[in-house]
């Protein structure tokens, strides 16, 4: 009773207001209706599609107009039910209905459904939707009805939810991965859409190290096979993300964090291998193509793969999502503006927070994108020049400090802090008349890097040291430091990026042929500005005492430039679709100095392609469709400029250590040798791909299956060989009651020769991939909704070395290290070869809008062995470096018999794993309007079946326990 | 235990005397006073009971010796009156039930009618060389919590009865680890030690070492006490092994101690590193005679594989000392995560070290220490020696020279 008066009194006044605005309202609406009558007929056909402030007016008016028409005239009431193929409600389809004097618009409702007031005769209606194909329809009005119209959706791709990765049916070989698939996939950072290539498995994301992409391939434990990983390029929206000035690396790359001693900096090192598929998040993007087989000519300076990103571009609603699983979170927010029907700006947010382990709050990744993309489209006569002008920002940010609750060494902190700005402007100017020329296109983009790695160490030297801090080679004096202190380090780069492309589109015909040319220039330009890695040379920030600080700055910028052209040549004969590419890239690097191999040597690159597409052949009621597609290719990827400018090393020769008791006699000497590792030698790497493809359709089956060979015989390695040193060692032994240091000049000595290893970047790295790639994407069969994918492939995978490999024998006997280097054929290689496959079953319930699918991924099998690593060296070297052979008597010798290695029966043994299964399960579901929910659970089920090696049967269980998340998206 | 041992002893020695006086009241009867009754006690660090025991009864004046056998630690003899000196020799049986040969010496003049002494027995060593006393391999960790990983020691104990020369002493270093059994084939470890480092100290730097007296071979011969790290002061080490050679190390030399020589290791660069967490056996040897470095270095290699759960077969080569010339060794791991003895049964059938978890955090500044088991002749320690480091040593030890290296 309490709230009875003021309810009261509140619906009294509710009520009056509302009759207030009511008689207002009408007398404003009679105001609109006469002004609006005076404005001119709006052609309603050409209107742009998409939903400008004015257009939004205009409907509102229109629509407040036609009510107001509706009040004074009898009519009839029709009701537009508008649905899809699936017969859920289609909200938001413009209805447009005119006669000779009428000119009525409506929005249908969240149910599909718009109420039009007509008087009786005869009218046109329009529908249109911008994902639907557009009705129109003639009706004649007698009385009042319900109308169910079915729109279809536009197109092949969007004509049922795709929720896989189709593949491309163009000259290269492709993947591609659309805005459907990732939503359904609910990815955290470009490596999880790896999954869809065929041959990818479900991985649970690893986003506190770097994660490299892999094509094609299984990928090694070894850090020796990346040139295959470095080798495949990202493009996102035409600017390049690869960069061969990245150079950062800590100053102590063996600092180890908390308890599990894990060395942060070592596995957070990305150099050498590649764009790290962490740093990109999905949201934005609209599609990926994943070229795994041979790219056109207007791409290069990459060997296995090429990855484009296209982002969204034109009018969206506000789209948010919010993702979460058990190691990150992340968030998003993106619009897309329409300012006027030519120019749109799409913009964005993304933010993730991830950790190594849930548990772990000292270990975490941050990732932060920015991006303003603008699109403009100026009308040239006929002709269009598109201006797409991009702004991003990326922070990503690694830091791993210890728990002060529970850990040791509460001072260390580790911090990975790498910015990117990148500004591109690509303008394109298409000729749509019947020119010699289709466009031309000029793209630009700069991206300036700003990054750095601190750390703070608190150094604990292993007992009193000594150090030499010479930045020159010979004999010097060392100092005592301090055996604890703080050390703090940075390592600064800015590496700056310049990409430029100018290439143009030309058709013409030749007889029946068909010329379409591709042709340009490509320029890449890359510096380092960063001041290196910086630290105070008396407080080193790691025991080992051969660190000196570097300059990146002094690196030269790194220079390429190419030339291409390609001419795809499409002719129509009885039926035959015949298409034939061919293409040469030129490419040089710039500014080298004359003793470097790669100043003189210009890189050719032919690639040819050949696709035949056979005639239909009608079987039952449909036809089968053939394509037959070969393609070669080769590829070079120039080694980075960390690569051409490797830091000295310094080596530190103690030649007297006299720590006297008394402090004040104490007193270091060294000999320092620096070794300039540089390899003058060093060319690109040269993959050659070879492949053959054959797709086939019929009547909404799709298969494919190909076949490739590539080889990569000189990818880089990091090449050791071992270089004699020699200084004295003082014996101060002799001096009786010292009263000042003692000097080594009056000091009888002993002469020393210690061989050390020396390694440099070398082309010797050898993969060899072959393999078969294969697909089947059936319908979505409309009685179960359901559609059946199964995608695979089988890779055999060589990894070796393609030079011979030095290694010294760990051992020292007598007071010396062994004083010899054994020359050995084979180094640990690894020949992979296995099938793996992925089975997709999904359903869409249009009842529900929602897609349900289960994967059944695994390896079906896998054969793992080693290159034949033969125990003892074909040759050897001491201290003289004279290369000797290697003979049997040296096996009794007791210091050459441990060049023999330890080469045990079951190492050159091949091993081979049986079938497994992992089953995934996806759910994404519309829940309330633009409210989409989404869950994941990875690895729901598992099977390993047990395998036999050696006469041992050992089963197996997944380490990893079921990995799941959700996300919720909204559009608003 | 030794207060057991104490109440033992004075329960012995109150129920002996009340077994005296009644005796005495039966010789007032039967004696004329010539004889003396003389009561022998005999007590010893550890030791609990008599097993034999020879004493030896010298009259001075006379040079007349008798001979009689001990059955108890407190036992009364009938002796005439007169200056003598007294030898006991025999074996006891020690608060551990070891049996040990054990000897003392005494003098007493007998005027009296009755007599009481108190003899202290020594045990006798049985060794023959030098023993490994102590190791102290984890390190300490400084205030920080950082892990200080010098002041690493061994300290070896001359446990004879004569002076011992250090030349030519090997400490030899377990290849395999005690935390982890492979089941290496063929195991050769009752007749062979499969060594991973050997230290050897010069016979140019040899030194004379009396009986009870120890050395101390550090990584370091410095002083490493700092105010933030509790480390200690080796500087007064007889013998250190700083790594000079590997460019990265960075260690220092001290001139006035003498360095070991590293004359085997696996690893490059001359390093003998100790395993922080003591999962590894050590053993003290020399060579035979006619066995030099290099003909060491020519032979006694060996070669092992062994197969791991998922079939990979590993091979290795590896250097052996023979057990045969091993003079001392011990197996040690923390208390978690043993598999298996490195060294033969021979050598040692039990195993010591620091640490209960394999991984122990309360690791650091704690040794495996022998046990004291007597004191010698000239006073110093004798230590325990059964070849069974279980019961030989003491775990999770107080260093012995945290405060500093100190021989008397």
């Amino acid at each position: 009773m309490l709230y009875s008066f003021p309810n009261t009194y509140l619906i009294i006044l509710y009520i009056s207001i509302s009759k207030a605005l009511y008689i207002t309202s009408l007398n404003y609406i009679r105001l609109i209706k006469y002004s609006f009558l005076l404005l001119p007929r709006i052609n309603l056909n050409k209107m742009y599609p998409q939903r400008s402030t004015k257009f939004l007016l205009q409907l509102l008016f229109s629509f407040l107009f036609f009510q107001l028409q509706a009040q004074e005239k009898e009519s009839m009431k029709i009701q537009f039910h508008l649905v899809d193929d699936f017969k859920k409600d289609l909200p938001n389809v413009s209805i447009q209905i005119s006669n000779d004097s009428i000119n009525n618009f409506n929005l249908t409702n969240e149910q599909g459904k718009a109420t039009f007031q007509l008087n009786k005769g005869h009218y046109q209606v329009q529908f249109f939707h911008v994902a639907y194909t557009g009705k129109k329809i003639q009706l004649e009005v007698i009385i009042n009805q319900e109308i169910e119209i079915a729109l279809q959706q536009e197109n092949n791709t969007l004509e049922e939810v795709i929720i896989t990765a189709t593949e491309g049916k163009d000259l290269s070989t492709k993947s591609i991965i659309n805005r459907k698939a990732m939503e359904h996939l609910q990815p955290s950072s470009f490596a999880d859409l790896m999954e869809l290539l065929p041959g990818g498995l479900a991985k649970s994301p690893n986003l506190t190290n770097p994660n490299k992409v892999l094509i094609r391939e299984f990928g090694t434990e070894s850090n020796q096979y990346n040139t295959s990983s470095m080798g495949v390029q990202f493009v996102m929206d035409g600017q390049i993300l690869n960069s061969d000035v990245d150079m950062l690396t800590a100053v102590n790359n063996t600092q180890t964090i908390g308890n599990g001693n894990i060395r942060v900096a070592q596995k957070l090192e990305n150099n050498n291998q590649g764009v790290d598929m962490r740093t990109i998040p999905t949201n934005d993007i609209e599609s990926v193509e994943v070229i795994r087989g041979i790219p056109t000519v207007s791409y290069g300076d990459l060997t296995s793969g090429l990855i484009l990103i296209h982002r969204k571009s034109g009018q969206t609603n506000w789209q948010g999502r919010i993702k979460t699983d058990g190691f990150s979170k992340s968030y998003y927010l993106g619009k897309g503006f329409s300012i006027n029907p030519t120019w749109d700006i799409n913009t964005s947010i993304d933010y993730l927070n991830a950790q190594s382990d849930p548990r772990d709050l000292y270990e975490n990744y941050h990732r932060v994108a920015a991006s303003i993309r603008s699109k403009k489209t100026y009308n040239h006569g006929i002709n269009k020049l598109i201006w797409k002008s991009n702004l991003d920002y990326n922070i990503n940010l690694d830091n791993s400090k210890v728990d002060p609750d529970s850990g040791y060494d509460k001072t260390d902190y580790f911090k990975n802090n790498r910015q990117k700005i990148s500004l591109s402007n690509n303008l394109e100017y298409i000729f749509t008349d019947n020119n010699l020329f289709k466009n031309i296109k000029l793209t630009t983009n700069i991206r300036q890097g700003i990054e750095n790695i601190d750390q703070r160490i608190f150094v604990q030297h292993n007992g009193p040291t000594s150090v030499s801090i010479t930045t020159e080679e010979g004999v010097n004096d060392g100092y005592f430091p301090e055996i604890s202190f703080l050390s703090y380090t940075r390592t600064e780069g800015r590496p700056i990026d310049i990409n430029t492309k100018l290439e143009t589109n030309l058709q013409f015909n030749t007889h029946f042929i068909q010329h379409n040319i591709e042709a340009g220039l490509d320029f890449k330009y890359g510096h380092n500005y960063g001041r290196g890695e910086m630290f105070d040379p008396l407080k080193p920030p790691s025991t080992s005492s051969s660190l000196r600080p570097r300059s990146y700055k002094d690196i030269p910028a790194n220079q390429n430039l190419a030339l291409f052209v390609g001419d795809k040549l499409q002719a129509k004969i009885n039926n035959h679709d015949l298409n034939l590419y061919g293409g040469m890239r030129v490419s040089k690097m710039l500014g080298l100095e004359e003793s470097y191999a790669l100043s003189k040597k210009v890189f050719v690159e032919p690639r040819l392609i050949f696709q035949w597409g056979l005639p239909e052949i009608t079987i039952g009621k449909h036809a089968l469709k053939t394509d037959i597609t070969m393609g070669y290719g080769e590829l070079f990827k120039q080694p980075t400029a960390i690569m051409l400018y490797p830091d000295k090393i310094y080596k530190d020769f103690i030649q007297l250590s006299y720590y006297h008791n008394n402090p004040d006699l104490r007193y270091v000497n060294y000999m320092t040798y620096i070794d300039d590792v540089t390899n003058k030698d060093l060319l690109a790497a040269k993959n050659i791909k070879k492949e053959i493809r054959f797709d086939f359709s019929y009547a909404k089956h799709e298969w494919f299956i190909t076949y490739f060979d590539e080889n990569m015989a000189n990818g880089f390695r990091n090449d050791t060989y071992f270089l004699s040193h020699s200084y004295r060692r003082y014996d101060a032994s002799n001096i009786i009651d010292p009263t000042e240091k003692p000097s080594i000049d009056n000091l009888p000595y002993e002469e020393r020769t210690e061989l050390l290893s020396r390694s440099q970047h070398a082309n010797g790295s050898g993969t060899h991939k072959k393999g078969i790639e294969f697909g089947y994407y059936s319908p979505r069969f409309s009685t179960l909704n359901t559609k059946f994918t199964l995608t695979g492939a089988w890779f055999k995978v060589d990894y070796t070395n393609t030079i011979p490999v030095h290694e010294k024998p760990n051992r020292s006997q007598n007071g010396q290290s062994i004083p010899y280097v054994g020359i050995y054929k084979n180094d640990v290689g690894y020949l992979q070869s296995g099938l793996n496959y992925n089975f997709i079953v999904d359903t869409y319930l249009p009842s529900l809008d929602m897609n349900i699918s289960t994967s059944f991924q695994g390896v079906l099998f896998k054969d793992e062995e080693r290159a034949n690593r033969e125990a003892a060296p074909t040759h050897y070297y001491g201290t003289d470096g004279m290369i000797q052979p290697f003979l049997d008597s040296d096996r009794n010798d007791p210091y050459k018999r441990w060049l023999v290695r330890d080469v045990s029966a079951t190492d050159n043994m091949s091993k081979h794993y049986n079938f497994d299964m992992r089953v995934n399960l996806k759910i994404t579901k519309r829940i309330y309007r633009e409210v989409r929910a989404s869950l994941f659970v990875d690895k729901l089920v598992t099977y390993y079946s047990p395998y036999t090696f050696n006469g041992n049967k050992v089963y197996r269980k997944d380490q990893s326990d079921p990995y799941f998340g959700m996300e919720l998206t909204y559009n608003f | 235990m030794n207060k057991k041992l104490l109440v033992f002893s004075f329960a012995l020695f109150s129920l002996s005397t009340t077994f005296t006086s009644c005796s005495s009241d039966d010789s007032i009867v039967n004696n004329q006073n010539q004889e003396s009754i003389l009561t022998v006690n005999l007590h010893g660090k550890e030791i609990k009971s008599i097993h034999e025991m020879d004493i030896r009864f010298l009259e001075t004046n006379t040079g007349k010796e008798t001979q009689l056998k001990m059955q108890s630690l407190s036992q009364e003899f009938k002796l005439p009156k007169g200056s003598y000196k007294i030898i006991a020799d025999g074996k006891v049986i020690l608060g551990g039930g070891e049996e040990m040969q054990a000897g003392a010496n005494s003098s007493i003049d007998l005027i009296n009618d009755t007599h009481n002494i108190s003899i202290e027995l020594f045990v006798k060593s049985f060794n023959e060389d030098f023993i490994i006393e102590e190791v102290f391999f984890t390190g300490v960790t400084t205030l920080e919590g950082k892990a200080y990983v010098s002041s690493k020691y061994f300290k070896l104990t001359n446990n004879t009865d004569k002076v011992l020369s250090t030349g030519g002493l090997l400490i030899c270093q377990s290849e395999f680890i005690t935390t982890n059994n492979n089941h290496v084939t063929p195991e050769i470890k009752e007749s062979d030690f499969t060594v991973k480092a050997i230290l050897m100290i010069p016979h140019e730097n040899a030194k004379n070492i009396e009986p009870g007296d120890f050395i101390v071979i550090a990584d370091m011969a410095a002083n490493h006490k700092q105010p933030n790290i509790p480390a200690y002061d080796l500087s007064g080490a007889d013998y250190e092994y700083p790594n000079l050679d590997n460019p990265k190390l960075g260690d220092v030399d001290n001139p006035s101690v003498p360095n070991a020589k590293v004359i085997y290791s696996t690893l490059n660069y001359n390093m003998f590193l100790m395993h922080n967490r003591g999962a590894e056996s050590y053993a003290l040897a020399r060579f035979p005679q006619e066995i030099t470095i290099q003909s060491w270095l020519a032979g006694y290699t060996y070669t092992y594989e062994y197969t791991n759960a998922t079939g990979n077969v590993t091979t290795k080569t590896a250097k052996t000392i023979p057990n045969a010339w091993i003079i001392d060794g011990i197996n040690s791991s923390p208390i978690e995560g043993w598999e298996h003895n490195a060294l033969g049964t021979s050598i040692d059938n039990g195993w010591t070290g620091v640490g209960v978890l394999s991984s122990d955090p309360n690791r650091f500044g704690k040794s495996a220490r022998r046990k004291v088991i007597g004191t010698m002749e000239n006073g110093r320690n004798l230590y325990k020696d059964t070849n069974n480091s279980t019961e030989d040593f003491h775990r999770d030890a107080e260093p012995s020279l945290k405060n500093g290296i100190n021989h008397s």
